[in-house]
Order: structure tokens, then sequence, then C-alpha cells
């Protein structure tokens, strides 16, 4: 092959290149720190309320809590046993309290690492007695 | 090559069989292609093997005349970075054009890589090679 045709060949090839990885760049979807967005809303035992948000790609809500420091718990029959929420502790032993987990409006049936979360989904950490 | 995606000697070897076994290079190519379906089984992509090595087969052929390692190394690599377009027409039937389009570009930091891989190996290996195997063949066929 004549030096002048490979040259052009070889500059032909990179301009591909270029071009290949331009497209890529400009279509690939942008990142975001977490795919999903919710909101978990923490009812203390005084009836004080915090809402905290949080964005991650995580499947079930046991571990966005537990990752993030909202809850300590302990790992029971039916998963995730919440003890700890917002650094307040609900002692069953002693007066019956515990953590009620719910899924917006509704009492949640299972565990929070039993939960899974989509976009835009709310929850409800209430301190419970009896 | 496992562990390093898209990095494979395979099309080396593709275009030497065609430069030196001329049309017989289908037997080794489609040998490769079979053993291929027997350990990986059968899927989408076995559809893309039919074909695909058939083409860079016959762009070698076509180029057999070529001497310049830079020639051979720019055919594989232009192989390699078009490895994900040639395998796009099967996702165009399988899933439309948008789904086609999509998957090509999700690809495209592999048919990089792969370009890449191929140019080097290409560069350093397509001409000794080819040499060897002219040797060792012409010895074959005229005992």
């Amino acid at each position: 092959m004549k030096r002048n045709k490979l040259i052009l060949a070889a500059v032909a090839v990179l301009a591909l290149i270029v071009i290949m990885a331009g497209i890529y760049f400009a279509t690939r979807p942008e990142t975001a720190a977490g795919g999903k967005t919710i909101t978990v809303k923490v009812v203390h035992a005084d009836e004080t309320e915090k809402v905290f948000t949080y964005q991650t790609d995580a499947e079930y809500l046991g571990e966005v809590l537990v990752n993030e420091g909202l809850v300590k718990g302990e790992d029971g029959q039916y998963g995730l046993y919440i003890t700890e929420v917002d650094g307040e502790a609900a002692v069953y032993e002693e007066d019956g309290a515990y953590w009620a987990l719910y899924e917006g409006d509704d009492y949640a049936n299972q565990s929070a690492d039993q939960t899974p979360i989509a976009d835009g989904a709310s929850f409800s950490l209430v301190y419970t007695i009896g | 090559m496992m562990g390093l995606p898209n990095i494979e000697p395979v099309s080396l070897l593709v275009m030497l069989f065609a430069v030196v076994f001329g049309k017989k290079a289908v037997y080794p190519i489609y040998l490769y292609v079979v053993l291929e379906f027997a350990f990986y089984g059968l899927n989408l992509w076995s559809v893309n093997y039919l074909y695909i090595w058939l083409i860079l087969a016959a762009a070698a052929w076509l180029l057999r005349g070529m001497t310049h390692p830079l020639g051979w190394a720019l055919l594989s690599g232009v192989f390699g970075l078009l490895f994900g377009a040639l395998c796009a027409p099967v996702y165009l039937v399988t899933g439309g054009p948008a789904f086609a389009l999509s998957w090509w570009i999700s690809g495209i930091p592999y048919d990089l890589l792969h370009c890449a891989g191929n140019f080097f190996l290409a560069l350093v290996l397509f001409q000794p090679l080819r040499k060897l195997m002219t040797r060792l063949y012409q010895n074959m066929i005229t005992r």
C-alpha cells in the first residue's frame, strides 16, 4: 500500500475513533448520586418529627437505613429488627416500645430489609408502645 | 484472554488464515465458531458469529497484497472499532432500530478497546506470523 494511502487510512481511523467516542460521551445518561429518592419520617416518643431524604440505588429499605446511620438493629427471625432510630432506642422488654415501620400510610407487614424501595417512596418510623 | 474484554487474537488469526489459506480459511474459522458455540452455548451473539469473521476474512483476502504492518494493523483495528456496528443488525431485527442503536452506542467503549487491542497485536505479530505460516503451509502442500 502506498505511503500516502496508509497515512490517509490512519487519519480516517483516528477520525472514526474520535467520532465514535464523541457519540458515546454525548449520549450517555448523566450519573446521579443515587437512582432513587426516598423519604423517611421519624416520629420520636415525644412526637417530634424529622424527615430524612436519601438518594440510593439500594433495593431494600433496611440497607439504606443502616448505611445512612439512621437506625441500629439486630438480625431477627423476620429480618432486621430496628432497636434504635435517630439516636432514640425503643426497648420492648421495658415498656413494650418498638419502632413501627410504615410504607406511606400503611403499616408494613415485613421488616425494613425486606421492604423494597421505589423512586419517590415515603416511609415512616414511629415510636410506638404496646 | 479472559478478563480483558474484547482483547483477542482471533482477528489476527482470521486475517492470517485468509491470506495464507485463501478460501480454505473457512475451515479453521468455522471450526472456531463451532467450538465457541459448544463452550458457551447458543445465544443472539451466535448469529453474529455466523457472519462477522467472514467479513474480516474477506477484507483480508482482498488486501492480501498489502505488505506494510501498519496497513494490517489498521485493518484489524477498524474491524475491532466496527465490531459493535457489525453485530447490531441482529439486534435491529430482534429489538428494532432504537434498541439496536442504543445497544451499539453503549458498547462503544468496548469497541474502542477492541480497536486498540487488535491494532497493536496485528502491528507486532501479523508480518512475522504470516511469513512463518506461509512457509509452513508451502512446505506442507509441496510434500
